[in-house]
């Protein structure tokens, strides 16, 4: 499924790691390029998040090599440093800073890691708010938003570092059915602005409208990928057809 | 995404009615329900009214002899501090109180407190002091204090019954009032008791230092936003200990000859260092250069020459500030913070020179602190130094690197190993011999350092639980964000784990506070060994010593109570939006 297209902004060549025994990742090689929108999916425990954590380095790979925006992922500290501040990500359980309010969750990296003035933080900040629609809860505190509105200041504090590539891990599933919309209509947005994003998720209605390719894992690999209209139409693969078939039976 | 409202079938209902019932109904219902709980109350009651009235027996007997406290005041006080130098202390206590007043007026006293609630408190004042004075008329002999407590009993009570009638709708006053009027109160209290003569004024004059830097914290308050002037307070604050510590153990004595030959100088070189700090800014690579080179000039040649040392001190200061400035005022917000910094530090430089000149140290005279200041020294003190060591205990004990973390382990099991009074032994009798021959540190700073090693294993043991109380997913997100150890570690676990262990902390801090009394076994004069030993052995208090074993107990009730009272406000206000 290789598109030998020119720019590719994460690449990763034959990426393993193990959890003491367990091999989570066997081997994954693709690359993302520049502005594409990337949909990873498969079973629980099938090695998807761990790939993505790796891509930022939450988690360390063991084998293989991952570049990420022209930077190779090495033990070196300034190196993780650098990726972290080009990479955003969102996570399952939003993990907003409970201390702080909204305003200030969203400006302090931008203070502290970006060396903003308080000023143009809180403005960009505020900008941001006006986009995800929630101007005005900027100076609540996490523990008083619903989920939905949480999940969308956490995607306004990873977008106030002006990352090149967003993951979501799982951004919906912790999330009311009700909220689950709003949080997608978000990163649906965010996709039509050209940003590179790799999204785990189980929301076949935003990979089927937003993804430009989908990535099926299994057991640490990659079973298939491919553009959705191709993928949900004929997957190849009997694991593929397997996959589908359970989710998309009621 | 706003919330639109829908015609839903059933419209909200108001909430039900309470049904107020009366106190005669409350006591039958929750304390007469049963025969059991009835008979429990009885006797319960009798037992604690039997209790009362011993105590006031105790309290009203005609062998107390309470008079014998008021003159003892300085003792209880500072003990053996040298009472010629007792403005020393005076000065110390204005600066706490000009500080405290300061600060009231940025934290929180804009409150609004219910007149009802006020009234209240009054009421329920004097009727205590009705009931008190009721029951101990029960005691062998009449006193002049009983007849004011029944008389003023009734007074309050009337006056906070009748209050209560008026104030029939919700209205509020100012806390800052309430706190005025209380504190005049206790001035009126401090005029009317029979305290050591040369005290009634110093402590007229401290209730009108807090009156005034309140005022004066307000009028700062106008002009400063809230962020600036809580870091003001903050730095006032720990700028107080060493400006106390000074007045405190050294009597600064100015010898006004020497000091006029130079402090206009002085003066002159310190507003004049904006200047300098201006000029290298905006110059040139190559003139800026040569401003350096002139300043090191003078400054080593005023070394040569012998210049009074506070100039030669303040030029060497101008030269590294005037080397600095490249790195530390590049932007104009930069430039004028840098500029505060040096009127800060050349002050500050100017103050240490004028205090320390000529100054003498009251240590040499033996033990020189006691009572209530050595005990309040012991507990800030301790608390205030702890902190810091043991949260870098605690985040030793956590960390990965290994060396860092075996020490802390070791040093937090070894000193959780090991009594109090062991470590303070150990300080007393073991930190001598590691100094230099004939050196010694005064017992004072012995106790303070022993306490502040002891408390700081158990205070990292606290801040440790709440480091673990802090998710993984909120390192994470600080770590994708791009944040280093040290940001993460002071910008979101920290914070959080310190707020978890508020109460724990407090508790530890009250604990300290109460431990300080083992000091009296190396030989230092706090407050419970004032009281227990050195009052009862004055011969004008000879033997009074059940009376002052209760003073004793009712000061440090008092201290702590109100400590654990503010705890609680601290975590009200930290406690906003956490879960």
């Amino acid at each position: 499924m290789e598109n030998g297209a020119a720019n590719p902004i994460i690449v990763c060549e034959n990426v393993k790691k193990w959890f003491g025994d367990f091999q989570a990742l066997r081997g994954v090689t693709t690359s993302v390029e520049e502005g594409e929108v990337v949909v990873v999916i498969g079973p629980s425990g099938s090695g998807k998040s761990t790939f993505i954590r790796c891509i930022n380095r939450l988690e360390q790979h063991q084998e293989g090599r991952i570049v990420v925006a022209g930077i190779e992922l090495t033990s070196d500290v300034r190196n993780i440093e650098r990726i972290r501040s080009e990479v955003g990500m969102v996570f399952q359980q939003f993990n907003l800073f409970p201390h702080l309010t909204v305003m200030q969750n969203i400006t302090l990296a931008q203070v502290w890691v970006r060396k903003r003035s308080r000023s143009d933080a809180e403005q960009r900040a505020m900008a941001l708010l006006e986009r995800v629609g929630i101007p005005e809860q900027a100076a609540k505190y996490p523990g008083q938003l619903s989920g939905g509105q949480q999940q969308r200041v956490a995607i306004a504090r990873s977008l106030a570092m002006d990352p090149k590539i967003m993951l979501f891990d799982e951004p919906t599933s912790a999330l009311d059915p009700e909220m689950i919309k709003e949080v997608l209509e978000v990163m649906q947005e965010l996709a039509g602005t050209g940003m590179t994003i790799v999204a785990v998720t189980h929301e076949m209605g935003f990979a089927r409208e937003v993804a430009n390719r989908i990535v099926l894992f299994d057991e640490g690999q990659i079973v298939e990928e491919g553009p959705p209209s191709e993928f949900f139409a004929n997957p190849r693969h009997p694991r593929t057809k397997m996959f589908l078939s359970q989710i998309l039976s009621h | 995404m706003s919330a639109e409202s829908f015609d839903l079938p059933l419209p909200p209902e108001p909430p039900p009615k309470v049904s107020r019932i009366g106190w005669l109904d409350w006591v039958r219902k929750n304390l007469f329900n049963s025969v059991f709980n009835g008979t429990l109350t009885a006797v319960l009651t009798a037992g604690l009214l039997l209790l009362i009235l011993a105590v006031l027996r105790f309290v009203f007997s005609p062998d107390r002899r309470w008079e014998v406290m008021p003159p003892n005041a300085a003792n209880y006080v500072v003990e053996a501090y040298p009472r010629e130098d007792l403005f020393n202390m005076w000065l110390s206590l204005w600066i706490v109180a000009a500080l405290a007043g300061f600060s009231t007026a940025s934290w929180g006293m804009r409150g609004q407190v219910s007149v009802i609630k006020v009234v209240a408190a009054v009421r329920a004042i004097g009727a205590t002091a009705l009931v008190v004075g009721v029951l101990s008329l029960w005691s062998p002999a009449g006193s002049a204090t009983q007849t004011v407590l029944v008389f003023g009993g009734v007074a309050l009570f009337g006056v906070g019954v009748g209050a209560m009638r008026l104030v029939r709708e919700e209205r509020e006053v100012s806390v800052a009032r309430v706190l005025a009027i209380v504190g005049a109160l206790l001035v009126g209290l401090v005029w009317y008791m029979p305290l050591e003569s040369g005290t009634t004024w110093p402590l007229t004059i401290t209730a009108l230092v807090v009156a005034a830097f309140h005022w004066v914290g307000k009028l700062v308050g106008q002009w400063l936003s809230d962020r600036l002037m809580k870091r003001v307070v903050t730095i006032l604050w720990v700028l107080s200990f060493p400006v106390i510590y000074l007045h405190i153990q050294r009597n600064p004595s100015l010898v006004w000859e020497e000091v006029t030959s130079w402090l206009p100088w002085a003066g002159l070189l310190i507003a004049a260092g904006p200047a300098v700090i201006w000029i290298v800014s905006r110059a040139g690579r190559e003139q800026a250069a040569g401003v350096n080179f002139l300043l090191g000039a003078v400054a080593i040649y005023s070394w040569v020459i012998q210049w009074p040392m506070a100039i030669r001190v303040l030029f060497l200061l101008l030269t590294l500030f005037s080397l600095a400035t490249p790195t530390f005022a590049a932007s104009p917000r930069a430039r004028r913070a840098f500029y505060w910094t040096w009127l800060a530090g050349g002050v500050c430089t100017l103050y240490l020179f004028l205090a320390g000149i000529g100054s003498t140290d009251l240590a040499t005279r033996g033990h020189f602190l006691g009572g209530i200041n050595l005990t309040i020294l012991l507990a800030v003190g301790g608390t205030a130094l702890s902190f810091p060591l043991g949260v870098m205990l605690a985040l030793g004990r956590t960390s990965s690197m290994p060396i860092f973390r075996i020490l802390s382990i070791v040093y937090i099991e070894v000193v959780r190993g090991v009594p109090l009074i062991t470590v303070l032994f150990f300080g007393d009798k073991v930190i001598p011999r590691f100094l230099p021959p004939g050196l010694d540190f005064a017992g004072e700073a012995k106790a303070l350092l022993a306490i502040t090693a002891f408390s700081a294993a158990y205070l990292a043991e606290n801040v440790r639980g709440g480091l673990q109380a802090v998710s993984k997913g909120q390192t994470e997100a600080s770590r994708a964000l791009g944040m280093t150890t040290a940001q993460m570690t002071m910008l979101i676990t920290l914070p959080q784990a310190l707020r978890v262990v508020i109460p724990a902390l407090v508790g530890q801090a009250i604990a300290l506070f109460k431990d300080t009394s083992l000091v009296a076994i190396i030989g230092l004069a706090d407050f419970l060994r004032v009281a227990r030993d050195i009052v009862p052995n004055q011969p004008d208090s000879l033997g009074s010593i059940l009376e002052n074993l209760l003073l004793a107990a009712l000061v440090y009730w008092i201290f702590a109570f109100s400590f654990s009272r503010a705890s609680l406000r601290l975590e009200k206000r930290l406690g906003v939006g956490t879960r």
